[in-house]
């Protein structure tokens, strides 16, 4: 674990409610409405919280017939923090992670649910933007421009623009009609 | 026979009053929770009275501009509200659809609160 994930899961813990969950799956595993029973919480708000106790991964979820069955993650949770506090990422590490989570972030405003909501105004944004759309493109191989529409079509309705942009920033490159994922993209 | 036309004005008067009253004390219990709520370091459930609130704040908006809209005050009133009110779920429900099919808990609680909220105002205000 890094310090972000360490700080991640220590920003999830600071909550009482979902610390009050976590001391009910540590006596059985338990599903949303018998949680939100004991807790006298709605089932959505149980909802809500059991995410971000997946998210920081020390809730795990199983179907069992007609329930899904929540259970704390126990490997994480009894890990001893002082490890996780000595566990300092390296220069590079921490740039690739800042440059990481400035993607995320991009990627966060920009989509929902897999959907391209808006092209970004800013460049460096756009390219971040098109390089998600590219990974549904394969290396090496040949597409027509009908196939390239057709893909991006499934982001965003404004196919063409995207598909000059991809061309403009170098993620694609275009011989005759035949578009090919550049290498280094 | 102006004493009819005076009665139902001024019937009109108290229920927008009491309407409006119900609005206020609302975003004041919202607001109270919310505080009570951070003190308990719920702070996520917290910003869910703030949604609440700002839903009510939403309504009582759309309350005072539709009676300067409308031509006169009483039934036009009330429906162009309900109609309003309507208007604004619709996106919430289309976001709700969303987000129950890509199993989008989060997003799921929080545009059921806005409906839930919502709805509890128009039948309020139908009462």
């Amino acid at each position: 674990m890094n310090q972000e994930s360490a700080i991640k899961l220590f920003k999830c813990l600071a909550d009482k409610s979902r610390i009050q969950i976590l001391c009910s799956l540590m006596e059985e595993d338990m599903y949303v409405e018998r949680l939100a029973e004991r807790l006298n919480l709605t089932p959505p708000t149980i909802s809500f919280h059991l995410k971000k106790l997946e998210d920081a991964d020390v809730v795990t979820k199983r179907k069992d017939q007609y329930y899904t069955m929540y259970s704390i993650n126990r490997e994480v949770l009894t890990r001893p923090m002082i490890e996780l506090l000595k566990e300092e990422a390296s220069e590079e590490e921490k740039i690739r992670q800042r440059e990481e989570q400035y993607r995320k972030k991009v990627i966060d405003s920009f989509f929902e649910y897999g959907k391209l909501k808006n092209i970004p105004a800013q460049r460096k944004k756009e390219k971040i933007c098109l390089e998600e759309i590219a990974k549904s493109f394969e290396p090496g191989r040949d597409y027509t421009e009908k196939e390239v529409n057709l893909i991006i079509a499934d982001f965003n309705d404004d196919f063409c623009t995207i598909r000059r942009d991809m061309i403009g920033f170098g993620i694609f490159e275009r011989e005759q009609s035949t578009y090919r994922l550049k290498n280094n993209a | 026979m102006p004493g009819l036309c005076e009665d139902s004005e001024r019937e009109y008067t108290m229920k927008a009053n009491e309407f409006l009253t119900y609005i206020d004390q609302s975003i004041a219990a919202c607001a109270k929770k919310e505080r009570a709520l951070i003190e308990e370091n719920r702070k996520d459930e917290a910003n869910m009275e703030r949604i609440k609130s700002n839903v009510y704040g939403i309504a009582k908006s759309l309350y005072q501009v539709t009676e300067e809209l409308a031509d006169k005050h009483g039934e036009e009133h009330r429906a162009m509200f309900v109609d309003k009110m309507e208007a604004v779920m619709v996106p919430w429900k289309k976001s709700l659809e969303a987000a129950k099919q890509h199993m989008d808990s989060e997003k799921e609680c929080v545009e059921l609160i806005k409906l839930s909220v919502a709805e509890e105002i128009v039948k309020v205000f139908q009462s």
